[in-house]
């Protein structure tokens, strides 16, 4: 009994050990990597709904352990975060998540589409850059076509390991995009008609999705 | 006994610890200092990337007249160029366009004192003449020794160089997001560009519209991306141009810094 239970500690502690000296560069290459994966798994599937369903569920999967979804969302509220009752907020983050998988997913089924084949080596970390003691950046090459598009992610550090909170595409990035465009409709009104107009927007989009 | 119960103290000690972010974590882990942390840096980055728009009404106004601009007439007229045209073929004649507008990039490498990005824009223009069949291929991206260090120049980015400011925002019609300096610098490329020198009008307007048509065919479909991505297009494709401008910049900067002119 007590071995077993020093064994226990000890994989534990090990386990522990490992995260904390997880890159945030290690992040990304299993992102990559699994992205990766999922796709030309994907690519297999003839049948174009079952092939959608194949890879939302599994980018769904893998997005969840990289991304800082809520984090995000709240950033694009900036201090207008405060002025939403508890049910908004709710409401408002799940729309969020909606609204930036959509988005990002039918952009990757467009590009699918093109290109049949997808390789690991068309994306390359290029470097990694620690901002303070728990943000990082991570700068990334996407080769498509005859570009290369820069793509950066930036990292924060929690206790279990580094997450994503923001993407950078070219230069642009993408939570400042949605923080400006947030403030300008709650310029002149209410959380509540804000909310209005983000759903009949995210809905719009998954009607168009049926239709298709 | 004792040394039994401390040890399992101990084993209980390290289960806790490490077990503690993934039970308790969820709310623990987004703790105040890190929104904190993060609040700060998009606070910062908007002071930054701030501009004025006095002209907003304007402005939204020409926004909405261009789309309609870019739906009513560029998108059919462009499928049709498509149709007749391959990709492949157009994507060689944006190239061959690029690379004419080489004037505008060696110019203003020159005027912002950098001699080096200056001699690799010549040699990429004349390999990408020479090797790349008028510059309808790219061999000059085949030269690693030639790869940019600094983004293709332009005479608004030579204006911030010198210190000038955005001004305010400005939506130009068929053009775009714009802002003031970039505007007037817009036309010092004109005047640089090689197309503008055709004789006779009729020749000099019918190559730049075919240059449009030809990039509408190629880049409409990612202005219709980014529109249909964003809950107000207006203030999306606003903070699309200065961000996209100011990283540039950036770049220059970092550049001028390490001294790799």
């Amino acid at each position: 009994m007590k071995k077993i239970v020093f064994f226990f500690s000890l994989f534990f502690l090990s386990y522990s050990f490992a995260f904390a000296k997880t890159q945030p560069k290690d992040v990304i290459n299993y992102y990559i990597d699994e992205v990766v994966k999922v796709i030309n798994n994907a690519q297999t599937i003839k049948n174009r709904e079952k092939k959608a369903l194949f890879l939302k569920k599994k980018l769904r999967e893998i997005g969840d352990k990289v991304f800082l979804f809520e984090v995000m969302a709240r950033m694009t509220l900036g201090y207008k975060w405060r002025t939403f009752s508890k049910e908004q907020k709710k409401e408002f983050k799940e729309l969020f998540i909606k609204f930036i998988e959509k988005n990002y997913f039918d952009k990757l089924l467009d590009y699918l589409e093109k290109k049949k084949s997808f390789f690991r080596k068309d994306i390359v970390i290029t470097g990694q850059k620690m901002l303070t003691d728990i943000k990082a950046e991570v700068s990334t090459i996407i080769k498509y076509e005859d570009k290369e598009i820069p793509v950066k992610y930036r990292l924060v550090r929690l206790k279990n390991g580094w997450k994503v909170y923001d993407v950078y595409v070219e230069g642009v990035g993408l939570i400042q995009n949605y923080r400006k465009q947030f403030r300008a409709l709650l310029r002149n009104r209410t959380p509540e008609e804000f909310l209005k107009i983000f759903k009949s927007k995210v809905e719009e989009e998954n009607k168009n999705e049926k239709k298709n | 006994m004792k040394r039994r119960i401390s040890f399992y103290f101990v084993c209980i000690f390290f289960v806790v610890t490490v077990f503690s972010p993934s039970i308790y974590g969820q709310k623990d882990e987004l703790s105040d200092q890190i929104f904190q942390q993060l609040e700060e840096e998009y606070s910062q980055k908007e002071t930054k990337t701030k501009i004025a728009d006095p002209l907003e009404p304007f402005n939204r106004f020409m926004f909405k007249v261009n789309d309609m601009v870019y739906m009513v007439v560029f998108k059919p007229v462009s499928k049709v160029y498509s149709f007749v045209v391959p990709k492949e073929m157009r994507k060689c004649i944006e190239r061959a366009f690029d690379n004419l507008k080489f004037p505008i990039r060696f110019v203003n490498c020159l005027l912002q004192g950098r001699p080096k990005a200056a001699f690799k824009e010549s040699c990429r223009f004349v390999i990408n003449i020479v090797f790349g069949l008028f510059g309808l291929f790219p061999a000059a991206d085949g030269v690693k020794a030639l790869k940019r260090e600094v983004p293709p120049q332009d005479t608004g980015l030579t204006l911030a160089k010198w210190g000038v400011g955005h001004g305010f925002y400005i939506v130009l019609p068929i053009i775009g997001p714009c802002s003031l300096r970039d505007g007037i610098g817009k036309i010092g490329d004109f005047f640089l560009d090689p197309t503008t020198y055709l004789e006779p009008w009729e020749v000099r307007w019918g190559v730049k519209g075919e240059e449009k048509l030809n990039y509408a065919s190629l880049h409409l479909k990612e202005y219709e991306d980014l529109k249909k991505s964003s809950v107000d297009p207006y203030t999306a494709f606003k903070d699309f141009y200065i961000q996209y401008r100011e990283s540039l910049l950036k770049v220059n900067k970092n550049v001028s810094r390490e001294n790799l002119n």
